[in-house]
């Protein structure tokens, strides 16, 4: 199936067509000195089996790792997978249980590369940057752009955490009811299992706490939180949990806006909306009176006297949303101050907020139903004749005015009823 | 090809060589397009060919092995553009609210008059917050259609086609205003 392209998409990709740069003899040493520092076939494959085993098996077996690893961060937060709480010595069953296993791709651990650092015997996995020993129950970070040489240049001893063995923080779980959310909006924090008798002490990672045992929290900054759980039982023993980068906070934007009356004194109250709104990208006015409009910043007219509601919904591209709604009072009520009769051969008819104004309009005088005088220019009234050039008969005669707004591309009628005298 | 595919399998470097140079030139105009930087787009297409010597036995023949190249480039730049989603964010590079100043529309038939360079495009491109541009990339380039880019950067469908909106519509304010062309302008409250 093929996509039809609008003229500018099918100008911009013809533009492209066959584009190449030159070709750069220099970046393949370098590629090639990567690949082999990636180590041989061998070891990838090792890797391959260990992330199938990994993915495939069940919770109930573990990895075993008797020493500290080393796990990196990886530059502008590239991928890892966390394991929380669940690596246990067993002995004979070695694999990892993630927590989640979208949060391990395949081809990712493909890249993964185990060394092996002669100081210390630890098994590594190493990266380019902000290197610190982390302990395993806590977090577990895969990640690619392994460089064997710069393993050399870390002290191994220097940060290095072991994994207690008493440690029981593992069985104190808990999530989120969401891994991503805006600011401003409620995330509750569950514990995986019922609460045990306790002080439970949660950190949200911004500078706020709460010591509900199941609690929900709003944060005020986006960005992305570690969360810890303390819990002091009677006893006075204290199990931790941390569960890293736990949730992901987004922007939100907030909606404002402020208007100004933009008419002329005789024209219907007209107002520019102005929106004041940040971080958003999408807008969606509602006037209360079944108008709407996704414009940033319409122009409304009104004819009558009172508050009219103006309510703005906003997005950002995080589908983070905010609304606002104000009410813009009008007070005066918009009149033509058309004459309610006129003498024949004296008098002229054109209302008086027409006559004095610079609105586009046009004004129609019927006889019945059939027009019998029309006009677009305030210095041109009607003077009782009718197309014919004779007087009309003394009586009554209905007209309609219309109001073009060409800020609001708005029509407005206005009809009355006019009184012909002899 | 298929003996150089076949070395490449073995781990034969001179196969890889043989790959790397024939599609050096076309898969870095694809990474450049997804980066904001020669240094960076040099990266991803580096990580690229390793992955695709490393799972060169996952190539099953069907469809050219260039466009499987290719898929793996693409891939590699959706994956860098999820990760660094947070990250966009926090450095609040959201410069969304101010990109709808003004709107140059262009009749249909004018494209003809016009005359955009690839590393124009490119350089435009660079312009775009990288939501817009891995969208626009992904819509006008690759094919997608809003519902495969919804899926692959983990957005909503409305998003994509709202970010490909204003994408456009701020490369074709970018391109056009490069080629020195006075354009029309909207302005909405003269009468």
């Amino acid at each position: 199936m093929s996509k039809i392209f609008t003229p500018f998409e099918e100008k911009v990709r013809q533009s492209m067509e066959g584009y190449e740069t030159p070709f750069d003899a220099k970046s393949w040493n370098r590629l090639e000195k990567q690949i082999a520092s990636r180590g041989g076939s061998s070891n990838y494959s090792w890797i391959v089996a260990l992330a199938a085993a990994a993915i495939f098996t069940g919770a109930g077996s573990y990895l075993i790792y008797e020493h500290g690893f080393k796990v990196s961060k990886a530059k502008g937060g590239y991928a890892f997978a966390r394991f929380q709480n669940q690596i246990i010595s067993n002995g004979s069953n070695n694999s990892i249980s993630p927590t989640n296993e979208n949060s391990l791709p395949a081809q990712l651990l493909s890249d993964i590369t185990l060394s092996q650092n002669a100081d210390s015997g630890a098994d590594k996995i190493s990266g380019n940057t902000e290197s610190a020993y982390i302990p395993l129950q806590d977090r577990f970070i895969l990640q690619p752009h392994i460089d064997v040489s710069e393993v050399q240049n870390i002290t191994p001893d220097q940060e290095k955490v072991t994994i207690s063995e008493e440690n029981n923080s593992r069985d104190l779980k808990f999530a989120t009811n969401v891994d991503k959310a805006c600011v401003g909006y409620e995330v509750n924090f569950n514990l995986a299992d019922s609460p045990s008798e306790g002080q439970y002490l949660w950190n949200f990672g911004d500078g706020t706490f709460s010591n509900k045992p199941n609690t929900a929290h709003r944060y005020s900054k986006s960005g992305v939180y570690d969360v810890s759980l303390s819990v002091t039982s009677e006893g006075g023993v204290i199990r931790t949990s941390v569960q890293r980068d736990i949730i992901v906070i987004n922007p939100s934007p907030s909606a404002d806006f402020e208007w100004e009356f933009v008419n002329d004194p005789t024209e219907t109250p007209t107002v520019k909306i102005i929106n004041i709104s940040d971080n958003a990208n999408e807008f969606s006015w509602n006037f209360g009176d079944g108008k709407e409009s996704e414009e940033i910043s319409p122009v409304r007219s009104y004819v009558d006297k009172g508050k009219h509601m103006v309510a703005l919904t906003v997005s950002n591209e995080y589908g983070c949303t905010d609304s606002k709604v104000k009410y813009i009072p009008v007070n005066t009520e918009y009149k033509l101050e058309a004459q309610s009769k006129i003498a024949l051969g004296t008098d002229i008819f054109m209302p008086q907020a027409l006559k004095s104004g610079k609105v586009k309009f046009k004004m129609t005088v019927y006889q019945g139903s059939t027009p019998i005088f029309e006009s677009v220019n305030k210095n041109k009234g009607w003077d009782g004749t009718s197309s014919d050039g004779n007087n009309v008969a003394p009586g009554q005669y209905p007209w309609i005015v219309i109001l073009y707004n060409d800020r609001t591309n708005e029509e407005k009628y206005f009809s009355g009823l006019l009184t012909v005298i002899p | 090809m298929k003996q150089i595919i076949q070395g490449c399998l073995n781990g034969d470097r001179k196969s890889q060589h043989a790959i790397y140079k024939m599609f050096y030139g076309k898969m870095k105009a694809v990474c450049l397009r997804y980066t904001r930087d020669q240094d960076t787009a040099q990266d991803v297409l580096q990580e690229g060919f390793i992955k695709v010597f490393n799972n060169m036995e996952r190539f099953t023949g069907v469809g050219s092995f260039e466009g499987w190249v290719r898929r793996i480039m693409v891939n590699m730049s959706i994956d860098r553009f999820r990760k660094s989603k947070t990250d966009i964010l926090m450095l609040g590079q959201d410069t969304s609210s101010e990109e709808f100043e003004d709107e140059i529309d262009v009749e249909i038939d004018e494209y003809d008059k016009y005359d955009f360079k690839p590393e124009e495009i490119i350089e435009a491109m660079y312009q775009l917050s990288p939501a817009y541009q891995t969208v626009f990339n992904l819509y006008v380039f690759e094919n997608y259609t809003h519902m495969d880019i919804a899926e692959a950067l983990g957005i909503s469908v409305g998003t994509s086609k709202s970010n490909f909106a204003k994408a456009k519509r701020n490369l074709k304010k970018i391109l056009l205003t490069h080629n020195h062309k006075k354009a029309n302008e909207q302005d909405f409250y003269s009468i």
